[in-house]
């Protein structure tokens, strides 16, 4: 729930700052070509964690299938080999449960695709021992070379160039073992060699091509996540923005005779369309508005911000304008404006000025609930007129009614998130309760009696949908300060 | 008895054919994120209904617990359609609630000497 927002004088510094720019990334020609330098870097430091953590899966896989693949060699192979076929396999699955270890103990870096070698030299090592008890290269225990370069290539999203060098080395590593150690077994068959080695090579080739797209992919994906993600950041920079104009744009702290003021807005999360304002003009008037936008977002939020100007604009322009003559002209700008945007706002406003034992107000908006010190008693006056932004034309609508005003009396203004907050079953606080609150706090300081009324409210509320706001004022002997609460 | 229930969210819509109007009775809370989506199809179903029979659509808001401005918004764009298509519109609130009072008594700004758009206080609710 938010705190209620504290107003004060706007200096410059209180204006949201400007994030910095991120410039965008110079096009890099390296080998990322095509790619902008901070993004190859991006790109290069999320593929080096893609394949530290894959590697930890290849590992995981190579420990499980290395002694389960013993269950075939207890079958195939001669019983004489079995002892020797065991010890392989079982050095191979501590090297590569060692390997598992620091991959969980290191961060991924540069050098993390060095565990995709080192993992394929244990394995086809192992494997070209293995040839070489059953007859060297014609023996079609190879086959497990196959296994190993898919797995490697396949798993790991390393790049098309070292899925090629990769299947080079096995290849060769199966090659030179063979041929540097004496076979037993069944003698060599050429025919079968040569079957060996085409499959060997059609195989590394399969898994570069594979590979190279699989690249492609993960880099697109890549980028478009990127994207999206900056596209979001953008966004909620900007909703943060507008969140922050709309308290921004409250009144200063200013001194004006006749009447003491106090107010409270509590945004909810969502950007809404709540305004008050308290006007002192260059002739002396002194104006009240409060005022809501129909729906939620930045559309509202920016409908409010017309609104506001609007009507600063026309009261400051002329002097003494009635509230409604005010109101007609915010109206044909507001609705040509709302029109413009091709939405269907509208906006709910009160446009109060105050004189000396009196106030006249004009617009559809909430009751004025007028404390009255003389009797005790809270007087409810209705708003007639018509909302803004609706019709282009209002005049027979929007007509001025005068209050009059005793020493001492409290005017409070509200939104409709105070009447309306609910609670968790679904009773909403009511214009009788917030009646009797005003009768309650009315002997308080006005910055109290706002407070208090918030808390009474919040007590109620389960959960803010809206925003909250109350405006108060008395009159006053003397000068006073525009006082806001804050909690 | 009731053509059709429509229910969105914790607002129930009854539309109730009687021999002078087309009737749709409001109960519960309209306070839909996006209520002009999800009242759209039901408005153009009775805005067709009723062109068709010659009739005029009857609302009926005044057991209606609470709306949000969003509802007054997609209501306010009914009643637009509604006038443009030449179909009588009748409002019936409760003025006795201030919510109601506050948000139909803004909409007397689309009153017409053509009395196609006429906003009933429940006191003055015609007799069915």
């Amino acid at each position: 729930m938010s705190a209620p927002q504290k107003v004060r004088p706007l200096k410059t510094g209180d204006w949201p700052r400007q994030q910095p720019l991120t410039p965008y990334p110079r096009p890099s020609s390296g080998r990322l070509g095509g790619l902008p330098q901070s993004s190859g870097e991006e790109l290069q430091a999320y593929l080096q964690s893609l394949i530290h953590e894959w590697a930890k899966t290849l590992t995981t896989v190579g420990y499980t299938l290395i002694p389960l693949f013993f269950v075939l060699d207890y079958f195939m192979m001669p019983r004489e080999l079995l002892a020797r076929f065991a010890l392989y396999r079982l050095v191979a699955t501590g090297i590569i449960i060692g390997q598992f270890f620091v991959l969980k103990h290191t961060q991924a870096g540069k050098t993390s695709y060095l565990h995709g070698y080192f993992f394929s030299l244990v394995l086809a090592e192992m494997i070209s021992l293995m040839t070489t008890s059953l007859g060297g290269l014609s023996s079609t225990y190879y086959a497990g070379l196959n296994l190993v370069m898919m797995m490697v290539n396949l798993m790991l999203p390393w790049r098309a160039f070292h899925s090629a060098l990769n299947s080079a080395i096995i290849i060769s590593l199966y090659l030179v073992t063979n041929l540097a150690l004496p076979s037993s077994g069944p003698p060599v068959e050429p025919s079968a060699v040569l079957n060996n080695l085409f499959f060997l090579v059609a195989t590394g080739v399969v898994t570069v091509a594979i590979n190279f797209m699989k690249e492609r992919l993960i880099r697109q994906e890549f980028l478009s996540r990127r994207d999206l993600q900056r596209a979001r950041d953008a966004l909620w920079s900007e909703m943060a923005v507008a969140k922050r104009l709309q308290t921004s744009l409250l009144p200063r702290a200013q001194q004006f005779q006749g009447f003491k003021v106090a107010a409270t807005m509590l945004p909810a999360e969502e950007i809404g369309g709540d305004y008050y304002d308290v006007i002192q003009t260059g002739g002396g008037e002194v104006w009240v508005t409060i005022g809501d936008v129909s729906g939620h977002g930045v559309e509202s939020g920016l409908i409010m911000m017309m609104t506001q100007t609007s009507i600063f604009t026309a009261v400051n322009k002329s002097r003494g304008l009635s509230p409604a003559a005010v109101l007609r002209q915010v109206n044909s700008v507001l609705t040509e404006n709302i029109s413009r945007l091709g939405t269907d706002r509208y906006v709910t406003v009160s446009a109060l000025v105050l004189r000396e034992g009196q106030l006249t107000h004009a617009g559809k908006h909430q009751d004025i609930l007028i404390f009255r010190a003389d009797t005790g008693k809270v007087e409810m006056v209705p708003t007639e007129g018509a909302w803004l932004g609706v019709v282009g034309e209002i005049s027979g609508h929007v007509h001025d009614r005068t209050v009059p005003l005793g020493p001492r009396d409290v005017v409070l203004l509200f939104t409709d998130g105070v009447t309306e907050a609910t609670d968790a079953y679904g009773r909403m606080f009511g214009e009788e309760a917030l009646e009797r609150a005003l009768q309650r706090y009315a002997g308080l300081e006005l910055e109290d009696l706002v407070n208090r009324i918030v808390r009474e409210v919040k007590d109620n509320m389960a959960t803010q949908t809206d925003d909250l706001t109350l405006l108060a004022f008395r009159r006053a002997g003397q000068a006073f300060a525009v006082a806001h609460t804050g909690t | 008895m009731s053509l059709s229930t429509h229910r969105v969210g914790q607002l129930c819509i009854d539309v109730v054919p009687t021999s002078e109007a087309l009737r749709l009775e409001w109960t519960g809370r309209s306070n839909h994120r996006n209520p002009q989506a999800v009242l759209a199809p039901i408005f153009d179903a009775a805005l067709a209904e009723a062109s068709l029979a010659e009739a005029p659509i009857e609302m009926h808001f005044e057991k209606l617990e609470q709306f949000n401005s969003s509802t007054i918004t997609a209501l306010i764009s009914f009643v637009r359609t509604a006038h443009t298509e030449g179909v009588p519109l009748v409002l019936v609130f409760d003025p006795a609630q201030r919510w109601q009072a506050l948000s139909f008594e803004a909409l007397k700004v689309f009153e017409r000497p053509d009395g196609l758009l006429r906003l009933k206080p429940i006191e003055q609710q015609w007799q069915h």
